[in-house]
């Protein structure tokens, strides 16, 4: 895998890591937290 | 509860699932500062969505997607607030960062109907004694106890 791919894929990883620790820290649970950050994951590919 | 004019006859209900919108430029373009049904953000989530009715608070935001309702209720996310809502409203259009925003639902301390008074047994928030009044009285009557 080219290396400039790799780095995208590990910012996007962090971008979600990001997001899923900011969502426990607002209150939800580790269960929702994952749910809300997989449905984010998708809606991101739907987005035009 | 703060709520949209639209959305009073209406169902308001904490959304479940988050949104992702893509702000462009024309969406800045087109937004109208102080105007919560006008703004960035309610112009790019009308267009993604295809909603009826959106309007956008500092912190939430209210859609719905059709006239008999639900309005569902969304947090908007802080990067938002900060690189879209605070420079609209301070009318500066030209610093509104366009890109990817996600809105999640409402955390569960910020959800409707979450009784927000303080349970009974607990002691009630009041002023609070000044301590440093106090630690002056003490050093005072330790001088005295010295001479």
């Amino acid at each position: 895998m080219p290396e400039e791919e790799q780095d995208g894929i590990r910012s996007s990883a962090q971008s979600m890591k990001k997001m899923f620790d900011e969502l426990i820290l607002a209150g939800f649970t580790q269960a929702e937290a994952l749910h809300l950050v997989s449905v984010a994951l998708k809606s991101l590919f739907d987005t035009d | 509860m703060a709520r949209p004019a639209w959305a009073y006859g209406m169902d308001l209900v904490d959304a479940t699932d988050p949104i992702t919108i893509n702000i462009r430029q024309h969406h800045i373009d087109d937004a109208v500062a102080g105007k919560g049904d006008k703004c960035v953000a309610a112009r790019c989530i009308r267009h993604t969505l295809e909603a009826c009715s959106v309007y956008i608070y500092r912190s939430k935001a209210y859609i719905a997607l059709d006239q008999t309702g639900p309005a569902l209720r969304y947090q908007l996310p802080s990067k938002m607030v900060r690189d879209v809502i605070v420079h609209l409203d301070n009318s500066e259009p030209q610093k509104i960062v366009p890109g990817i925003y996600t809105l999640m639902p409402p955390p569960p301390g910020q959800r409707l109907g979450i009784d927000r008074q303080p349970k009974e047994g607990r002691p009630k928030r009041g002023p609070r004694p000044n301590k440093s009044h106090a630690f002056l009285g003490r050093v005072s009557a330790a001088k005295h106890a010295v001479r």
